[in-house]
């Protein structure tokens, strides 16, 4: 299943999805919550998904991690995960086809949190009530560092490096340390507090914390500053970018704010009922958008400086029924540049507009 | 926040500022912060009367029977006597001679011959006088099994033979009446206890596993709890403990009673566990744990057992008394412990003749002492209940 190869120069990508698609099958029917997203994350860049609510974001974030919730299943697809090794001096790429593995297997279990962390968007209730910050760092820790590491040798051997126990205190130092570089005060003393002594701002830097304890290779971060107010979203923002730099991490950062996703990202994916409709540099989808979608998104943010009598812009129409999906693009009935008897009829396709600029949209479609 | 130790309050605020607690000893602000969740429960049961009475009651109730019930009595459990069915002998301070005595004293009593009744009756004789004696040295034991003793709490003169207290009578074979109580107290509490902690061992693990996997196991252990449930509870108990074979060692069948009332028990609270589970399996810290690769089980165990904690120990400490009094129930038919084993059952079944009744009250003296014991548990189990949800008040 795994495939093992050098790795290449240019190759940066970490995770790869091609046509995923995640379907819950419920009592009135199915849902098609995600139905056929492609885009890559690459090594130490942020790649922000902006949607509106219920467009398959989260469903595809959590895919990555195998953890879609009953009765979701992936049904088509593929989630590679490109793991790099160190090997007899030249360094290899193991890619791990993530949709394979058992959801509940030591496999996906190492991946997660070890190699891909991921933060919520409730930090009010994102840590047990009833356990202090600082063991829930340890908790995450003692998963990943402690677990035996494998190493997959030149001539395919397994040797399990043995571990030394951490002792209560280096867990203790461990915690702080994670604690002081999320930058939360007094470290010392917060590493005992629990959740309910925390506020969310605290909350969700905790979450950051133990996410980024076990120094995984990607953060995914479900609308982390949602829940919290404009001044600590700025602060959480800063923290994730600084410490970006310092540990060199992917960020798949999905939110809905596109203000948040301008400043944080450097790829950008649009979805829209389950789709990607578009996807391209952040610059490109700011400055020059395709999709008929991501320009209505665009339109509808509230400018300073915009005369106050003037309406915000909104798209008309409401979000389609996910049992009864328009034919054609989904998002014909609400498009402004709907072309009758096409956009009604043809699903389109994945497109290329421009260097790596690929949308999905009849106007830039020979049909 | 003072600095006087009595008013020390949970500090709920001082988590949001940090700056709060800038002007105060580090050691102070760092006690301040780590308020446990167990910190904030005692500190809202301490202020629960009924609660602290109901816990003192229990705490009593255990030392006095469950640890340490050879010191706490006069005599041993089956240590038999000349005194036959003999009535109480109340301590007294004023003799018969209107004379005050510190020591506390109880009278001689007589045997005499009922011929139309033909029983044995005991007439109280003012002349002889047996002071009681505190801290006083008698049969030897073992403290706990292990330690070699002879001091009991109270007890007669041990250089007078004749000399005897039996505060609360005697039964049909001599034996003192209150020290069968507080041992009697050890077998029914711990088999509680232990029952108890069969019944959470077994309905919280299966409640937790029936919530969390869903499907066919949760179908599985919900139609069992049902079944189990659908039969009357009484009528249940007396057909499984009837199960027992009467000729096992008394030992076994104080076991296999426990596994009885554990198996009649555990339903309700595997249901239980079940609808909180349901519950807290939704909460986003679950989803959390799980994405920094917890399995399974640790996600059962380490996050959603310990939330439903507080639930699953009110529970507890509420099945408590109804499992005592299940035993004394059984007891009393006949169908719970046996002699030579001592307990509030074998007690109850001692008295179960009218005979017992009409001529020889004393030996309804135990009731009172399992009501009170029930009584402390409940109340105890009201106030944890109130107590171990401390966000829930604000």
């Amino acid at each position: 299943m795994n495939e093992v190869k050098e790795t290449s120069e240019t190759n940066n990508v970490l995770v790869e999805v091609k046509d995923l698609k995640v379907q819950f099958d419920v009592r009135d029917g199915i849902i098609k919550a995600v139905d056929g997203a492609t885009f890559d994350i690459v090594r130490g860049r942020t790649l922000g998904v902006i949607g509106e609510s219920g467009c398959g974001k989260s469903v595809t974030a959590r895919a990555i991690l195998r953890m879609v919730p009953r009765p979701g299943k992936v049904v088509g697809g593929e989630i590679l995960y490109h793991r790099r090794i160190q090997s007899n001096g030249s360094e290899m790429t193991d890619i791990v086809r993530i949709n394979d593995l058992d959801p509940d297997g030591t496999e996906i279990r190492k991946i997660r949190g070890g190699e891909i962390g991921m933060i919520f968007q409730e930090p009010m209730s994102s840590l047990t009530p009833v356990y202090t910050a600082g063991s829930h760092i340890n908790e995450a820790v003692g998963l990943h560092r402690l677990m035996p590491i494998r190493k997959v040798g030149a001539q395919m051997t397994e040797t399990i490096q043995a571990h030394r126990q951490v002792t209560k205190e280096e867990a203790r130092e461990i915690a702080i340390e994670m604690l002081y570089r999320v930058g939360l005060p007094k470290p010392e003393e917060r590493v005992d507090s629990y959740p309910h002594q925390l506020s969310g701002g605290q909350r969700q830097r905790v979450m950051i914390a133990i996410a980024l304890s076990c120094q995984p290779k990607m953060l995914i971060a479900d609308e982390p500053t949602t829940a919290l107010d404009v001044s600590i979203e700025a602060q959480i923002l800063d923290i994730m970018r600084d410490l970006q730099e310092t540990v060199d991490m992917a960020i798949m950062f999905i939110t809905h704010n596109l203000g948040v996703v301008a400043e944080m990202a450097q790829d950008m994916v649009v979805m829209y009922m389950g789709k990607v409709v578009e996807k391209a540099s952040a610059l490109e989808i700011f400055y020059e958008p395709q999709h008929p979608y991501t320009r209505a998104l665009l339109k509808s943010i509230p400018h300073v400086g915009k005369k106050s009598q003037e309406r915000l812009f909104t798209i008309t129409g409401m979000v389609p029924d996910p049992f009864n999906l328009p034919p054609g693009c989904v998002f014909h009935p609400r498009c402004p540049e709907y072309m009758p008897g096409k956009c009604d009829r043809i699903v389109p396709s994945w497109t290329q507009v421009g260097e790596d600029h690929w949308t999905r949209c009849l106007l830039y479609e020979e049909v | 926040m003072t600095t006087d130790k009595s008013s020390e309050t949970p500090s709920t605020g001082s988590g949001q500022a940090p700056s709060t607690g800038s002007g105060q000893a580090p050691e102070r602000d760092k006690k301040q912060l780590s308020q446990s969740y167990w910190a904030l429960v005692w500190w809202r049961f301490k202020r629960n009367r009924m609660g602290i009475g109901g816990m003192i009651i229990v705490l009593i109730s255990l030392i006095c029977g469950t640890l340490f019930a050879e010191f706490f009595t006069p005599y041993l459990v089956n240590q038999q006597s000349d005194y036959i069915e003999a009535r109480p002998q109340w301590p007294h301070f004023i003799d018969p001679d209107g004379k005050f005595h510190l020591r506390p004293f109880v009278y001689g009593l007589n045997e005499e011959i009922d011929m139309t009744l033909h029983i044995r009756v005991y007439t109280v004789d003012t002349s002889k006088q047996y002071p009681i004696h505190f801290l006083v040295r008698g049969v030897p034991y073992k403290l706990l099994g292990l330690i070699p003793m002879d001091t009991h709490i109270f007890g007669p003169d041990p250089d007078d033979p004749e000399a005897h207290v039996y505060i609360f009578g005697t039964d049909g074979l001599g034996r003192d009446i209150f020290s069968r109580i507080v041992y009697g107290a050890r077998l029914s509490l711990l088999l509680g206890l232990i029952g108890q902690a069969l019944t959470l061992i077994f309905g919280a693990t299966l409640g937790a596993i029936s919530g969390y996997y869903g499907g066919g196991m949760d179908m599985f252990i919900m139609r069992t709890t049902e079944f189990l449930q659908a039969f009357p509870r009484e009528p249940i108990l007396l057909a499984l403990a009837s199960i027992i074979p009467d000729n096992w060692d008394p030992m076994w069948i104080y076991f296999g009673l426990t596994i009885v009332l554990a198996f009649v028990y555990w339903g309700g609270l595997a249901r239980q566990v079940r609808g909180l589970v349901l519950s807290i399996r939704e909460r986003e810290f679950v989803l959390a744990a799980q994405s920094f690769g917890a399995s399974d089980r640790r996600l059962l165990f380490r996050h959603l057992i310990p939330n439903a904690m507080s639930n699953i120990i009110v529970n507890a400490t509420m099945m408590i008394p109804a499992m005592i009094q299940s035993e004394a129930f059984l007891g009393f038919l006949g169908l719970g412990l046996r002699p030579p084993l001592t307990s509030w059952g074998v007690l109850m079944n001692e008295v179960s003749s009218v005979r017992a009744i009409r001529y020889f009250p004393w030996l309804l003296i135990p009731i009172p002492f399992i009501l009170i014991s029930l009584l402390g548990f409940n109340m105890l189990g009201d106030g944890l209940r109130d107590a171990l949800d401390p966000y829930s008040g604000r």
